[in-house]
């Protein structure tokens, strides 16, 4: 299941926020130096083409993240002994 | 009863809010699609466009040079380049990165515009003509993405599609929230419809381009907006550099110029020089443009304005902010300063933020559908 307890905004936002910085670097290594600063910006742009790589994916939630991270810590627990009763 | 009515009218205001939010989102987004799809589907191969110019007309292989030639100065190419245009005059000398190849443009006046400047190669190294540039596929490709064929005021009209889809992008922030609120984050709901499945798409992949998809907006944005900038910087700074008379002759020998100027900031190469009046130069200056190694210098010049009769250096300076951003939202914008691996992230972001469009397109037509097959229905009982 991919339903989780219900967030905050802040917490809805924390992983895209990741994605942002990421891309934010990832932009301005690339204008910093040659080389291995050219590699940086590449492989940071790759990691928000991962993820959007998921949308195209046929299976459902997150197999590649880590899920437990990215639920509230207290609900989370609660949420998932919900999921593991509903399997 | 008190404390219940206030959550009610809490859950009213936020439900107001989301709508408000929402049609904020659907308006700005639904402007800029049309001009971004085509933006993007364009914007696409121009990103390549270095490797399909030399695919399509390869650089012919320069001649050999005789034994004891002499290389040429300066002076000689731009003579040799400007005997070439009788009734023009010079207004740039560029240098080729990679090949020992000057660029002169000339026109008949140093205000003429843009379009009625003639660029021709010269053989640095003998001082001979070369063919003239070749018109590239990519040419067209990119006057379409900037204006359409239609003037400075279409490019502005795109720019201001680039802030549009700004204010679709932070308002698509502002929904991801209630919509993500209770889905971790990636998920995209294969099981509940077609409609459910492509607004979970569209959320994914607009949430995680959404960075690169603003910064190469806006630096578009900032790109339409170069010609008024640069008239800004002539008409004050530059104005300012050079006042006092008519458009000064070049008296002085431009080879002597660009050496000084070299020997004035160490550690750079000459990108160009711009003759007395044209857009980048000053009116009594041979303005000479240096330019540093890495990417960042490299973009960011440092002009040295040369006296055009008496060949003193009269400002070694950086250009004013605002050129500086012009200047660094070009690579921000073609993605043309991290190689080719760099140029294929920037491919494969534009294709997803294609998709981001078109899901949020399916999405607007999919609910007029069913609204109509709604009325339909009802219409038909």
């Amino acid at each position: 299941m991919t339903r989780v307890a219900r967030r905050r905004g802040p917490r809805v936002l924390a992983f895209p926020a990741l994605l942002a910085v990421v891309t934010a670097v990832a932009l301005a290594a690339g204008l910093v130096g040659q080389g291995a600063w050219d590699l940086l910006a590449t492989a940071g742009l790759l990691l928000p083409v991962a993820c959007a790589w998921r949308a195209f994916g046929r299976r459902m939630g997150l197999a590649s993240v880590d899920r437990a991270r990215y639920l509230p810590p207290s609900p989370a627990g609660h949420c998932l002994a919900q999921n593991a009763e509903r399997a | 009863m008190e404390a219940s009515g206030r959550a009610l009218n809490k859950q009213g205001m936020r439900q107001r809010t989301i709508l408000l939010w929402f049609a904020v989102h659907k308006w700005t987004g639904l402007v800029c699609t049309a001009f971004l799809l085509m933006l993007c589907v364009t914007g696409l191969p121009l990103i390549f466009h270095e490797e399909i110019d030399r695919a399509m007309a390869p650089a012919a292989a320069l001649p050999p040079v005789p034994a004891g030639t002499p290389t040429p100065t300066l002076d000689r190419l731009v003579a040799a380049a400007t005997a070439a245009r009788p009734g023009e005059v010079p207004l740039y000398l560029s240098f080729d990165e990679e090949r020992p190849v000057a660029y002169v443009t000339t026109a008949r006046s140093p205000d003429a515009p843009g379009v009625e400047m003639t660029t021709r190669p010269v053989d640095a190294r003998t001082a001979a003509l070369l063919p003239p540039l070749p018109q590239h596929f990519t040419d067209v490709l990119l006057r379409i993405h900037v204006d359409m064929f239609l003037g400075e005021k279409a490019e502005w009209f795109l720019g201001f599609m680039g802030v549009l889809f700004a204010v679709a992008i932070v308002s698509g922030v502002v929904l991801y929230v209630p919509f993500m609120r209770r889905l971790a984050f990636g998920t995209v709901r294969l099981d509940r419809g077609a409609r459910v499945r492509r607004l979970d798409r569209h959320n994914l992949l607009g949430v995680a381009t959404l960075l690169w998809a603003a910064v190469v907006g806006l630096t578009g944005t900032l790109n339409t907006l170069a010609g008024p900038i640069t008239r800004h910087w002539q008409a004050g700074e530059l104005a300012a550099l050079g006042s006092g008379g008519g458009i000064a002759a070049t008296r002085v020998s431009v080879e002597r110029t660009v050496a000084d100027a070299l020997r004035a900031a160490p550690g750079t190469r000459a990108q160009f020089v711009a003759f007395p009046g044209a857009p980048y130069g000053s009116r009594r200056h041979l303005a000479v443009y240096l330019q540093g190694a890495t990417p960042l210098t490299r973009r960011l010049l440092t002009p040295v304005f040369v006296d055009a009769a008496s060949g003193r250096i009269d400002a070694v300076g950086q250009m004013p902010w605002y050129m500086s951003a012009l200047l660094l939202a070009q690579p921000l914008h073609f993605g043309d300063y991290g190689g080719l691996p760099l140029k294929f992230a920037w491919a494969v972001l534009d294709l997803l933020t294609i998709a981001v469009l078109w899901t949020g397109l399916r999405l607007w037509l999919s609910r007029r559908l069913s609204a109509r097959r709604e009325l339909l229905a009802l219409a038909a009982a």
